[in-house]
C-alpha cells in the first residue's frame, strides 16, 4: 500500500487555469461577425 | 458608416489598432483625438461585454481576439502596434501580430 | 311863275344828288344852254307858256345823251323853284331811284345858277359800296367826274320827308333811311335809321344791326346821336349779343373822321373764355378807319370765367385800334371774385397730399387758406394787351389780390407775368407778395429776359407754420442754368409728424433743383449733408446727427410728367438715440431709399441697446413705409440679449414696426456664448421677437440644425432700462437612439458615455440683472441605459436638481437608481447619491447593491471624467451569502454557505476598472459542496484526488484574494482553513488520511472573475471541462513537458495573499 504522510508544508495545488491560443482559436470567429456587425466602431 | 472624425484620424495615421483589441493615439495625444478614441473604445468594450455575456469568454478575451482580426484587415498606410508594444504602418505585406494570433 | 328849263336841269341836277353828291360850278353843258336861253329870251313870253315840253325835250335828250333811262312828271317849273313828280331813274324794273316828288330851290344870280335848296317827298334809292366808292347805278352817269378835293359837305339847303337806300356793301346789304331838314354843310338836322340784317366786316359779324341816330350837321362835321342796336355781334375770339349804343359822335368833315362816345350795354358778351352778363359802359373814340383811339370804361354784374366767377366786374383803359394792330391798357377790378366750384373741389383735393410726412399740415393749412381766399377774393390789376398780325401779348404789371379771407397777393414792379402768342411764352418780371389769411408770407422777385428764357431771382419767406409743423426756407436764390433753365438754391429747415405719431425737428438740407420751365422739376443731383435735431417714431427716438444724403440714380427728387421718381443713399449712417427710454447706438453702412414705392435698404444695421448689459443686433433690412406701419425682411441678423448666454446669428425673417412696437419672426442660428461651449448650435425656424418700450419678448422652438429634432422651447423676457430678465427653457423630451447621440448636442458627453438609449426631459430657467446671471433647472431621465469607460449601465433613471445650471451644479445628494452596471460584474440594483460639481467631476456620496443577500458599498468619491488620470473606488462587502453568491451566478450544481465581508478596491482608468488587493474573508466557517453528477474521467491522478477532495468540504475559515482587471484575468487566491470532509464527499483512503492532515488548499485561479466562478463551476462538472478545456488542459501538459517557463510552478511567496500582479492586460 501506499502510505503518504502529511508533508509538514500545506500541499498546495496550484490549480493554474489559463487560456492560451486555443481560446484565440475558438473566438475568432465572433469576433470577425462582432466586427462585421459594427462598421462603425472598427 | 465611420465617424468622419474617427475615420479622418485613422487614415492620416493618428489612430491605430492595438492587440488588445482597442484603439490609440499615434504620436501626441490631442483633446480631440482622446476624445474620440475613449468615444470608440467605450463602445467596442460595450460590444465585447455583451459578447462575453451572452457568448462567454472574458471581455479581454473578446477584445484580443478581435485585435487579431483587427490588425490583419488594417490596409496599408494605417498604424497598428506590434506586440512589442511599438507603432508601425501596415505595409503590402502580412502586419508584424501576437504570436497566438490565429 | 317858275323859272326857266336850267332851273329844272338845275332840280334834275339836284334830284339826282341827294345829300351824298355836292352840287358844283355850272359844267359845260349848262354854259350851251344859257348860249341858248340867251337866244331864246326873245321868245320869252311865247316860250315861257311851252317852258314844260321845251325843259322835257331837253332834259330827255340829255338824259338820252348820258344813256340813263328816266321817267318823271314836271309837276311845276318855276324860275327859283322846280317841282318835279313821279321821277323814276334807272332800269323802270330795277329803278335806281324814285321819288314821289323832288322840288329844287336855284339861286339866279350873276355867277349862275345855283341849287340852293333841295327838298323831296319819299325817295327810294339803290346804291352799292364797291371798294369804298359809293355807286348809285344810273344817278352816276349824271354826277360830274369826281374832283380831287377831300370830299366835303355841299352848302345846299336840303329837306327830305323820307329818303331811303337800299345799299349793297361788301359787308352786307344796309337799309338807310333819312329825313330831315337844313343845310347839309351846316344846319342839317334830321333822323337816320339803317338796319342790316348781317355785317361782315374785318373779321367781325354783327346781326340785325338796327340804328336810330338824330343827326345834326354843324361847320360841315355831322354829328349822329342816338341808339344802336344788334343781335349779336360776333369777333374773332369775343361774342355780344344784344348789344346796344346810345351813339354821340361827331364825323369830321370828309367823314373820314370820327369822334365822340357811346354808351354801351351787352346782354351777354364773350371774351376769351370767360362770359360777362349785363355789361354797360362808355366807349369813347376818335380817330379815323386807320386807327381810333379812345377809352373803355365797362362794368358787368356776373362775369364767369373757365376757373372762377366774378360778381361786379369792371374795366376801364384806353385802346387803339387800326389796321396795324390792337392796344389796350387799363385796369381792371373784379369784386366778389371767386374761383368755380370745380376749381375749388380740385384744390381742396390737395389736402392730405403729404399726410404721414412734415410737410402734412402745412400742406393742409396751404390748401385750406387757397380755398378759403378762392371764395371770395376783390381783385385788381394793371392789364395791358396788345395784338397785331404777327402776335401778341396780354401782361399784367400791377395786381393785388385781397380776399374776405384776408389773404392778399400783389403782383409789383417789373413788366409783371406776359403772356405771348403765338408762341406761348410766359415770361415773369417784378415782384410777387403773399401775405394773410394763413397764407405763406413771401416776397418774390423775380426776371425773366424774354419767354422761355431763365428766371433770375430771390424769394424769400417767412416760416410757415401749421400745428406743428413748420418750414422755413433762406433766401431762395433762381439763377440761369446753362442749359438754359432755371437752378433754384436754398435750405430748408422743416419739423413736422411722421407718420401716425413720430415727429423730426429741425431736419436741415440745402435744396438745389432744376427746373425747365415746363414740367421737368430736378433736385439735389449731388450729395448734400443732412442733419436733424431730434427725431422719432414709434418709441425710437434718434438725438441731432449729421448724415451726407446722396441722390440713389440721377437725383434725389425728380418729378416729371411721368410722376414722382428718386431716391436717396446715405453711405455709413451713425446714429445715436433712446428706444424706450434706453440708450440706443445705431450704425448703418449702406442704406438706400427708393420714393417710388417709399421702399428702404439698410445694409450691416448695428444696434447697441441698453446701458449696462447691451443687447446687440445686427442685421440687413428692406423695408416699406405702409401707412399706418413700416414692414420688410431682414437677413443676415445676429445678436445678444443683455448678458443671456445664449449668441443669435443666420437671423432671417419678417419684421414690423407698427404702434410703437416692433415685432421679428423667422429663423435663426442659436450658439452657447461661452468659449468651450456647452451645447452645440442649435436652430430655430419659428422664432417670434418682440421689442415694446423697452421690453424684449422672445419665444421659438429650438431644435437640431440637422434632423431638425426638437430640443427646447425658450421664452425669453428682458427689459432693457434695468437689464433684468428670465429665460425660460422649456425640454418636453430629447430621445437617443443609435441615429441620435448626446454628442449632437453638447461636446461635454463625447468621450465619456456612448451608446445611449432613453430619454431626458425637464425645465431650466435662467434669471439675470445687470450684474449677475443665475440659473436653475430639474432634469430627469428614466431607464435609460449606455456605456461608459467603465462599463455598461443599463436603466439608469435620476432627477437632477441643478442648482446652478449653466455650469451644471447640483445641490448635493441627488439620487439615482441604477437597473445594472455592469464593470465587468454585474451589480444589479445600485442605489448611487451625487451631486454634480461641474462639468466634468461628479461627486459621488455614496452607493450601493443588493449583492448576493449582503450589499455591495461604494464609497463616496469625486469623479473626474475631464483628466485622463486613474479614479480610486473603494467597494466594501458586508454580508454576502456564499449561497446565495452562486446562486446569482447560477451555478446550479454547487452549494455554498457561509457569509463573508469584504473589500475591493477598485482603479479605473481609460481602459476599465481594476482590483487592487481585494480582500473576502468569511465571518466563521461554512461548506461547499458539488451536487452534480459526476463522471469519472481521466483527469489524471491528481485531478481525481483535487476533485474528489473538492467534492464536498466544510471550512472553518475561507479568505479570497483578488487583483486584477474587472474584465480580464482576475488573480485570485482562495484559501480554506479547518478543511473537513462536508457530507456525500466520498471518503476513500487517501481522502481520509488527508482530511487528518493540516491542508490548506491554495487554489490559485488565474482567470477571468467570471471565469473563476465559471472554471469552479466546470471544475466540478467534468463533461463541461473537457468539452470547454480538455484540449488546452492537454496542451498545457504538453507544454509543462517541454517549456517549464510557461506554468506558474508552486509560488514560492507566502500565503498571506501578497500576490505579484501578473502582467494580465498582456495575458489572453
Amino acid at each position: 500500500c501506499v502510505t503518504v504522510n502529511a508533508p509538514k508544508k500545506p500541499i498546495e495545488i496550484n490549480l493554474n487555469i489559463n487560456i492560451t491560443q486555443e481560446v484565440v482559436y475558438r473566438l475568432d470567429q465572433d469576433a470577425k461577425d462582432l466586427i462585421q456587425d459594427h462598421p462603425g466602431i472598427f | 458608416q465611420r465617424n468622419p472624425a474617427y475615420a479622418q484620424a485613422r487614415a492620416a495615421g493618428k489612430i491605430g489598432e492595438k492587440p488588445d483589441g482597442y484603439v490609440g493615439i499615434v504620436g501626441a495625444p490631442t483633446p480631440e483625438l482622446q476624445k474620440i478614441v475613449s468615444s470608440i473604445n467605450i463602445q467596442r468594450k460595450a460590444v465585447y461585454t455583451k459578447q462575453a455575456e451572452q457568448g462567454g469568454g472574458t471581455v479581454e478575451q473578446r477584445a484580443f481576439v478581435a485585435g487579431c482580426n483587427l490588425i490583419e484587415r488594417t490596409k496599408p498606410g494605417e498604424m497598428y502596434m506590434t506586440p512589442g508594444g511599438a507603432w508601425k504602418e501596415r505595409g503590402s505585406g502580412a502586419p508584424e501580430r501576437d504570436s497566438r494570433c490565429v | 311863275m317858275e323859272d326857266d328849263a336850267t332851273a329844272a336841269q338845275e332840280a334834275e341836277d339836284g334830284a339826282a344828288e341827294p345829300f351824298a353828291r355836292p352840287v358844283r360850278k355850272p359844267s359845260r353843258a349848262v354854259r350851251i344852254l344859257l348860249l341858248i336861253a340867251l337866244f331864246l329870251t326873245i321868245v320869252l313870253a311865247g316860250v315861257w307858256l311851252q317852258r314844260k315840253p321845251i325843259a322835257d325835250r331837253i332834259v330827255r335828250d340829255e338824259l338820252a345823251r348820258r344813256g340813263v333811262p328816266a321817267r318823271y312828271h314836271i309837276a311845276d317849273l318855276g324860275l327859283s323853284r322846280q317841282r318835279l313828280t313821279d321821277v323814276v331813274i334807272g332800269d323802270p324794273d330795277h329803278p335806281d331811284l324814285v321819288a314821289d316828288w323832288v322840288e329844287v330851290s336855284t339861286d339866279i344870280s350873276l355867277r349862275g345858277a345855283s341849287v340852293t335848296a333841295l327838298r323831296a317827298g319819299h325817295v327810294r334809292l339803290r346804291g352799292r359800296l364797291v371798294d369804298g366808292q359809293l355807286k348809285l347805278g344810273a344817278i352816276d352817269r349824271l354826277l360830274p367826274p369826281p374832283t380831287g378835293k377831300p370830299f366835303a359837305l355841299p352848302s345846299l339847303n336840303v329837306a327830305v320827308e323820307d329818303a331811303r337806300m337800299r345799299l349793297d356793301t361788301p359787308y352786307g346789304v344796309v337799309g338807310l333811311k333819312v329825313a330831315g331838314t337844313g343845310k347839309l354843310d351846316d344846319g342839317f338836322s334830321g333822323t337816320l335809321a339803317a338796319v342790316a340784317p348781317e355785317l361782315a366786316v374785318a373779321g367781325c359779324t354783327v346781326e340785325r344791326l338796327a340804328a336810330a341816330v338824330h343827326v345834326t350837321i354843324g361847320d360841315g362835321r355831322p354829328s349822329l346821336e342816338g341808339p344802336v342796336r344788334a343781335a349779336a355781334a360776333q369777333c374773332e375770339g369775343a361774342a355780344a349779343s344784344h348789344p346796344a349804343l346810345a351813339l354821340d359822335a361827331t364825323l369830321g368833315e370828309a367823314l373820314d373822321r370820327w369822334k365822340g362816345s357811346a354808351d354801351l350795354t351787352i346782354a351777354k358778351a364773350d371774351v376769351a373764355a370767360a362770359t360777362a352778363d349785363r355789361v354797360r359802359g362808355t366807349v369813347t373814340f376818335e380817330g379815323g378807319p386807320e386807327r381810333t383811339t379812345g377809352t373803355v370804361e365797362l362794368a358787368s354784374d356776373a362775369l364767369a370765367g373757365e376757373g372762377l366767377h366774378a360778381g361786379e366786374t369792371r374795366i376801364a383803359g384806353r385802346y387803339a385800334a387800326g389796321t396795324k394792330g390792337n392796344r389796350f391798357g387799363g385796369a381792371v377790378h373784379g369784386g366778389g371774385v371767386a374761383l368755380s366750384r370745380a376749381t375749388i373741389q380740385r384744390v381742396a383735393g390737395l389736402a392730405g397730399a403729404a399726410d404721414g410726412t412734415p410737410a402734412g399740415p402745412l400742406v393742409d393749412k396751404l390748401v385750406r387758406a387757397a380755398v378759403l381766399a378762392g371764395r371770395a377774393m376783390d381783385v385788381r390789376a394793371e392789364l395791358s394787351a396788345e395784338q397785331t398780325d404777327e402776335g401778341g401779348h396780354i401782361g399784367v404789371s400791377r395786381m393785388t389780390m385781397t380776399a374776405r379771407s384776408g389773404a392778399r397777393a400783389t403782383l409789383s414792379g417789373g413788366t409783371g407775368i406776359r403772356y405771348r402768342w403765338p408762341d406761348a411764352g410766359l415770361t415773369l418780371d417784378g415782384m410777387l407778395a403773399f401775405a394773410g389769411g394763413d397764407l405763406p408770407e413771401a416776397a418774390i422777385r423775380l426776371h425773366q429776359a424774354r419767354a422761355g428764357a431763365p428766371v433770375r431771382g430771390t424769394a424769400l419767406f417767412r416760416p410757415y407754420a401749421a400745428d406743428g409743423a413748420r418750414l422755413a426756407l433762406t433766401p431762395v436764390d433762381f439763377e440761369a442754368a446753362a442749359d438754359g433753365s432755371t437752378r433754384f438754391t436754398t435750405r430748408a429747415t422743416i419739423s413736422g409728424p411722421i407718420g401716425p405719431d413720430g415727429r423730426v425737428s429741425g431736419l436741415t438740407m440745402p435744396v438745389s433743383a432744376r427746373w425747365n420751365g415746363g414740367g421737368r422739376l430736378v433736385i439735389n443731383r449731388t450729395c448734400v449733408p443732412l442733419s436733424f435735431d431730434r427725431l422719432a417714431v414709434s418709441g425710437l427716438e434718434l438725438d441731432a446727427t449729421r448724415l451726407a444724403l446722396c441722390p440713389e440714380d440721377a437725383a434725389l427728387l425728380r418729378i416729371t410728367g411721368a410722376g414722382v421718381r428718386g431716391g436717396a443713399q446715405i453711405a455709413n449712417a451713425d446714429l445715436t438715440g433712446r428706444i424706450g427710454g434706453t440708450p440706443l447706438a445705431l450704425t448703418a453702412d449702406a442704406s438706400e431709399f427708393r420714393l417710388t414705392d417709399n421702399g428702404f435698404r439698410l445694409q450691416n444695421v448695428a444696434a447697441r441697446i441698453g446701458g449696462e448689459s447691451v443687447t446687440r443686433i445686427a442685421a440687413d433690412l428692406t423695408g416699406r413705409v405702409g401707412d399706418g406701419d413700416v414692414a420688410g425682411r431682414f437677413s443676415d441678423g445676429s445678436g445678444q440679449i443683455g448678458s443671456v448666454p445664449l449668441l443669435m446669428s443666420d437671423a432671417a425673417g419678417a419684421w414690423r414696426l407698427a404702434d410703437g412696437v416692433l415685432t421679428l419672426d423667422g429663423a435663426l442660428k442659436v450658439d452657447d456664448a461661452a468659449e468651450d461651449p456647452r451645447f452645440e448650435q442649435l436652430a430655430s425656424d419659428d422664432f417670434h421677437f418682440t421689442l415694446d418700450g423697452n421690453r424684449i419678448d422672445a419665444a421659438g422652438t429650438l431644435k437640431t440644425p440637422e434632423g431638425g429634432v426638437k430640443v427646447s422651447d425658450v421664452t425669453i423676457a428682458h427689459d432693457l432700462g434695468t437689464g433684468t430678465g428670465h429665460a425660460v427653457l422649456d425640454v418636453p423630451g430629447i430621445a437617443f437612439d443609435e441615429d441620435f447621440q448626446p454628442e449632437r448636442l453638447t461636446r461635454l458627453t463625447f468621450g465619456v458615455i456612448a451608446d445611449v438609449r432613453g430619454a431626458v426631459s425637464g425645465k431650466g430657467r435662467i434669471e439675470w440683472t445687470s450684474e449677475d446671471v443665475t440659473s436653475t433647472g430639474t432634469f430627469a431621465t428614466t431607464g435609460t441605459d449606455l456605456s461608459a469607460a467603465f462599463g455598461t449601465v443599463t436603466g439608469l433613471s435620476t432627477t437632477i436638481h441643478f442648482t446652478d445650471l449653466l455650469n451644471l451644479k447640483t445641490a448635493p445628494d441627488q439620487l439615482a437608481t441604477i437597473a445594472e452596471v455592469n464593470p465587468g460584474i454585474a451589480a444589479i440594483g445600485g442605489v448611487i447619491h451625487y451631486q454634480v460639481l461641474d462639468s466634468e467631476r461628479v461627486r459621488i456620496e455614496g452607493g450601493e447593491w443588493p449583492f448576493a443577500g449582503g450589499t455591495l458599498i461604494l464609497e463616496p468619491t469625486v469623479l473626474d471624467f475631464g483628466e485622463k488620470q486613474q479614479r480610486r473606488l473603494t467597494f466594501r462587502l458586508r454580508g454576502v451569502e456564499a449561497a446565495q453568491f452562486l446562486q446569482q451566478f447560477d451555478f446550479d450544481n454547487i452549494n455554498a454557505t457561509g457569509t463573508f465581508d469584504g473589500v475591493l478596491p477598485m482603479v479605473f482608468d481609460e481602459s476599465g476598472g481594476r482590483i487592487v488587493d481585494g480582500h473576502l474573508e468569511t465571518r466563521a466557517g461554512g461548506t461547499l459542496a458539488y451536487i452534480g453528477e459526476v463522471s469519472e474521467e481521466d483527469l489524471g491522478t491528481w485531478g481525481n484526488l483535487a476533485f474528489n477532495a473538492l467534492k464536498s468540504i466544510r471550512y472553518d475559515s475561507l479568505t479570497v484574494t483578488l487583483d486584477g482587471p474587472l474584465a480580464g484575468e482576475m488573480v485570485t487566491r482562495i484559501r480554506f482553513a479547518g478543511v473537513h470532509q462536508g457530507e456525500g464527499a466520498e471518503g476513500n483512503f487517501i481522502v481520509d488520511r488527508l482530511a487528518k492532515l493540516p491542508l490548506r488548499f491554495n487554489i490559485r485561479i488565474k482567470a477571468p472573475f467570471r471565469q473563476l466562478i465559471d472554471s469552479v463551476q466546470s471544475y466540478y462538472e467534468p463533461e463541461r471541462l473537457i468539452e470547454r478545456n480538455l484540449p488546452s488542459l492537454i496542451e498545457e501538459q504538453k507544454n509543462q513537458a517541454q517549456d517549464p517557463k510557461n506554468t506558474a510552478g508552486p509560488s514560492s511567496e507566502n500565503d498571506d495573499g501578497a500576490v505579484q500582479p501578473t502582467e494580465s492586460e498582456a495575458m489572453p
